[in-house]
């Protein structure tokens, strides 16, 4: 017999084995054979699978996600929420010259996907999932400031972040400067970059909630990351924003976290790592895994965003 | 013989379903949840990536369970299929940037003693990780898609390109390896 033959003969009794509840020949076989069929057996029934951390989390978020598009699909398109009306003045009040970002919390009943259509007609919207968008809007600029219930965390110059509470309220942005620190105060595992540009190194982080007050008393704090990186050139900021459906207390009411992104440059739709994201002048925007991503800085190019983005771990 | 050794029974209207019906998808997730699970240990070894991993592939499987067509293929095969691109593109990203997971740090910390019974457990299950990292990329690679994956050596020749009968040699060598370095350590 040669090693072929061997080897077809193994391959038949470890079928038998695996198909068979681990039955093999009764006719006798050499002993170390039989040796190899345990190796075998051992390989197809050890089970790591309960070393997973996330078995639970995820499927919760798989199927909270097929709701969310299950919503997207019942729902009519073009309603108008309050919410569009109440976040339009917020956009021009951070005083954004070209791109800005806005996390927010939305309570609405009827399930949390159905933000997803307060757009009216004259923007150009990038759905990247049930729950991150990007759109091209008209803002101007006015220089007003925040209001009292409002956070905003400048980016770079000419882009910024921006949240809000219940009238108020005083969010509070926390600055670290270590990423151990930050990843203390935020329930996913914050990623960081393996490629940067020669030289740079992180400078600082800061973390800033979504929805503070009394908001957070019905609904867990899901606060979002904001890693800046400086070098030679120009900063390099990388956003990260957990997104999603958030248990609510209330079974007639859904919340839910958005990733809104907005510009009043050009926008365009690109692929990064086979999802759906937006290029803005200099910032690529994409979800994936339930986390809303920002790359971008003042000098940065689509090639350099995608090559960041991709040594993210 | 299907794609798959263990079939999931009416999985392809479960299939069908699972596009619109979360509890269909939630089947198919905890029947395959495992393998796709044990396929990625074998492959990357640690626990962290493993779970990155197969949290990729089902994110990946929710956007394209739609277009996944029967009549191509089984779906195990199409699973896995997404599953060891997921593998090979973090192979070819770690070759070129190796790194160490938080987690995986956090995990080296721990100075928590487990119970005895758990310590047996982990060190049979470490010993034999150990084991599946000396082999060949190619050879781990095949042990995984067969013994985790539970794929029949047909549906591994057509994901990997080589032949049958060149899949069973492979395979018969590794595990002939595995149990050469497996009585070593005995």
């Amino acid at each position: 017999m040669d090693e072929r033959d061997l080897a077809e003969r193994f391959n038949q009794d470890v079928d038998r084995l695996l198909n068979e509840a681990g039955r093999t020949d009764a006719e006798p076989v050499p002993t170390e054979y039989r040796r190899m069929l345990d190796v075998a057996r051992r390989l197809a029934s050890t089970d790591f699978s309960p070393d997973s951390d996330s078995r639970l989390a995820l499927r919760r978020r798989l199927l909270s996600r097929m709701d969310a598009q299950e919503n997207l699909r019942k729902e009519k398109p073009m309603r108008t929420y309050p919410q569009l009306r109440l976040r339009r003045p917020l956009l021009v009040a951070i005083g954004v010259a070209l791109v800005l970002l806005v996390a927010e919390m939305l309570l609405y009943p009827g399930g949390p996907a159905a933000a997803a259509y307060n757009v009216s007609t004259n923007v150009k919207l990038i759905v990247l999932s049930a729950y991150s968008r990007a759109q091209q809007i008209e803002a101007t600029v006015t220089g007003k400031p925040m209001p009292d219930d409002g956070w905003d965390i400048s980016l770079f110059k000419g882009a910024g972040v921006g949240g809000n509470g219940p009238p108020g309220t005083n969010p509070e942005v926390r600055s670290v400067t270590t990423l151990e620190e930050a990843q203390e105060l935020v329930s996913f595992r914050i990623r960081v970059p393996e490629y940067l540009p020669e030289g740079y190194a992180l400078r600082e982080a800061k973390v800033a909630p979504v929805w503070t007050g009394p908001g957070a008393l019905l609904f867990p704090s899901n606060p979002g990351a904001y890693l800046f990186y400086g070098g030679p050139g120009a900063d390099i900021a990388i956003v990260q924003i957990p997104v999603g459906q958030i248990p609510s207390s209330d079974p007639h009411v859904a919340a839910g976290t958005f990733f809104t992104f907005g510009t009043n440059g050009p926008l365009e739709e690109v692929t990064f790592n086979e999802h759906p994201a937006a290029w803005a002048t200099n910032v690529l925007n994409w979800e994936e895994n339930g986390i809303g991503y920002l790359v971008g800085g003042p000098e940065m190019s689509l090639e350099e965003a995608m090559r960041i983005a991709e040594s993210l771990r | 013989m299907d794609g798959a050794v263990a079939v999931l029974p009416n999985e392809r209207a479960l299939v069908t379903r699972a596009v619109a019906e979360p509890a269909a998808f939630a089947a198919i997730y905890d029947h395959y949840f495992p393998r796709v699970y044990n396929y990625a240990r074998y492959r990357v070894g640690d626990a962290p990536t493993a779970d990155d991993l197969t949290a990729q592939v089902f994110e990946k499987v929710l956007v394209k369970i739609g277009k996944y067509r029967p009549e191509q293929r089984p779906f195990a095969a199409w699973l896995f299929a997404i599953a060891r691109n997921a593998v090979n593109d973090h192979l070819r990203a770690q070759r070129r940037h190796p790194w160490l997971s938080l987690e995986a740090l956090r995990d080296r910390a721990s100075a928590t003693p487990p119970p005895e019974e758990v310590v047996e457990r982990d060190e049979s299950r470490s010993e034999l990780l150990e084991a599946v990292a000396r082999l060949s990329e190619r050879e781990r690679e095949l042990v995984a898609l067969k013994f985790a994956a539970g794929l029949t050596n047909r549906t591994i020749a057509e994901l990997t390109g080589l032949s049958e009968g060149n899949v069973g040699v492979i395979l018969y060598r590794a595990v002939r390896r595995l149990r050469a370095v497996l009585a070593v350590e005995e």
